[in-house]
């Protein structure tokens, strides 16, 4: 008897937790936000996208809860994992796929990531130069 | 004699609670396919399925800054109305309709009702307990969407945001079942707000149940006449 109503209060504790996830869409842009009944944001929360079972992005939630994603795409599974056992996971259809639009985002995310490189490189060169100086 | 049994058997039909009937086709949007919602917007007596004409009201969705728009439809022989909102986003939230008053010869009196409806979309409960700010408003304390016949609801009527104290609240199942009455006594329960505003009912069925905190204040005039106003903070929730 006390094994089933520390199973029950399990239960209804898992329930009082339990996570949402509502996506939306509009344009090119795909809107995931999870958060709890009472209202409160899965912050941080981890947030995996699939398509056709092959994950195409991992990453976390914000602190509002809230992740926006430009797909490639035209349907995911948007998985998000709050830990303690909590996931919710969606199959979701994107409409609007301008493949151009996006071509575009990923080449400039693309050329954002190879200057943020070179930007890094430079700052170590000139850190190693003023340390030189320094010794001399 | 004839005529002095017919005038009574009128009466006793409207002196039954009238109530402002507002229904919609679910009080829990879970998904996208679900997240049109449908109102039916009617004076009726919701037990015994029979109506009254409603003159155009006024629809809002959280506050009077939001009014929806209405379409004439027909309820029990009678003009009653019908609206539509698309919930787009995940959240609670608070439907209540402002109608003209109307004027109970039987009773010589104004009947204003506003009634109120809550739905949660997408899973999202938070803030079913906060006020609207209605002048006559019910409160719930127990969650309003996810009830089952036989829960106990809780209410606490405010009036000018302070409880009400001793007020009469009529309730009345939206009969679409087709239940008999064992008396005309069954038709209306009434219960009566505690010391704290507060009042509580089990819904021993399932379907909609309206709950209507009666205060009579103020007056509004009839053909010159003066007449009180009788107000009514209803909340419409539904039992599964």
């Amino acid at each position: 008897m006390k094994h089933l109503l520390f199973v029950s209060f399990l239960i209804s504790l898992c329930f009082a937790h339990k996570v949402n996830l509502f996506i939306s869409n509009e344009g090119e842009n795909i809107e995931i936000y999870s958060y709890f009944a009472n209202g409160t944001a899965c912050k941080n929360c981890t947030l995996l996208i699939k398509n056709d079972e092959k994950i195409i992005l991992e990453d976390k939630l914000n602190k509002e809860g809230i992740y926006n994603y430009k797909s490639e795409y035209k349907n995911i599974e948007v998985i998000v994992d709050a830990s303690g056992g909590h996931i919710v996971k969606k199959s979701f259809y994107i409409s609007q796929i301008k493949h151009e639009d996006i071509k575009e985002y990923k080449q400039k995310e693309q050329e954002d990531k190879y200057l943020k490189i070179i930007l890094g490189l430079f700052i170590l060169l000139i850190f190693f130069y003023i340390l030189k100086r320094f010794k001399k | 004699m004839a005529k002095v049994i017919l005038s009574l058997l009128a009466t006793a039909i409207v002196l039954n609670a009238h109530f402002l009937t507002f229904i919609s086709n679910t009080d829990n949007v879970s998904n996208e396919k679900q997240s049109n919602i449908e109102f039916d917007i009617s004076f009726i007596h919701p037990f015994e399925q029979t109506g009254m004409t409603l003159l155009k009201p006024k629809v809002y969705v959280n506050s009077k800054e939001n009014q929806l728009s209405l379409k004439q439809s027909i309820k029990f022989n009678h003009k009653a109305w019908q609206s539509t909102y698309k919930i787009k986003r995940p959240g609670v939230y608070k439907f209540f309709v402002e109608p003209k008053p109307y004027f109970e010869p039987a009773e010589e009196k104004f009947i204003i009702h506003v009634p109120k409806v809550i739905i949660s979309s997408f899973g999202l409960e938070d803030g079913w307990d906060e006020p609207i700010g209605l002048k006559y408003e019910i409160i719930p304390m127990t969650k309003p969407f996810g009830l089952y016949a036989g829960n106990l609801f809780q209410g606490k009527v405010l009036h000018d945001g302070n409880p009400a104290v001793d007020v009469e609240v009529e309730v009345e199942l939206f009969n679409k079942y087709e239940l008999k009455e064992p008396s005309d006594a069954h038709i209306t329960q009434v219960i009566k707000t505690d010391a704290n505003g507060v009042f509580s009912f089990v819904m021993n069925h399932k379907g909609w149940w309206g709950f209507a905190a009666l205060i009579e204040e103020g007056e509004l005039k009839h053909e010159g006449k003066s007449y009180p106003i009788e107000n009514g903070a209803l909340m419409w929730i539904k039992a599964y």
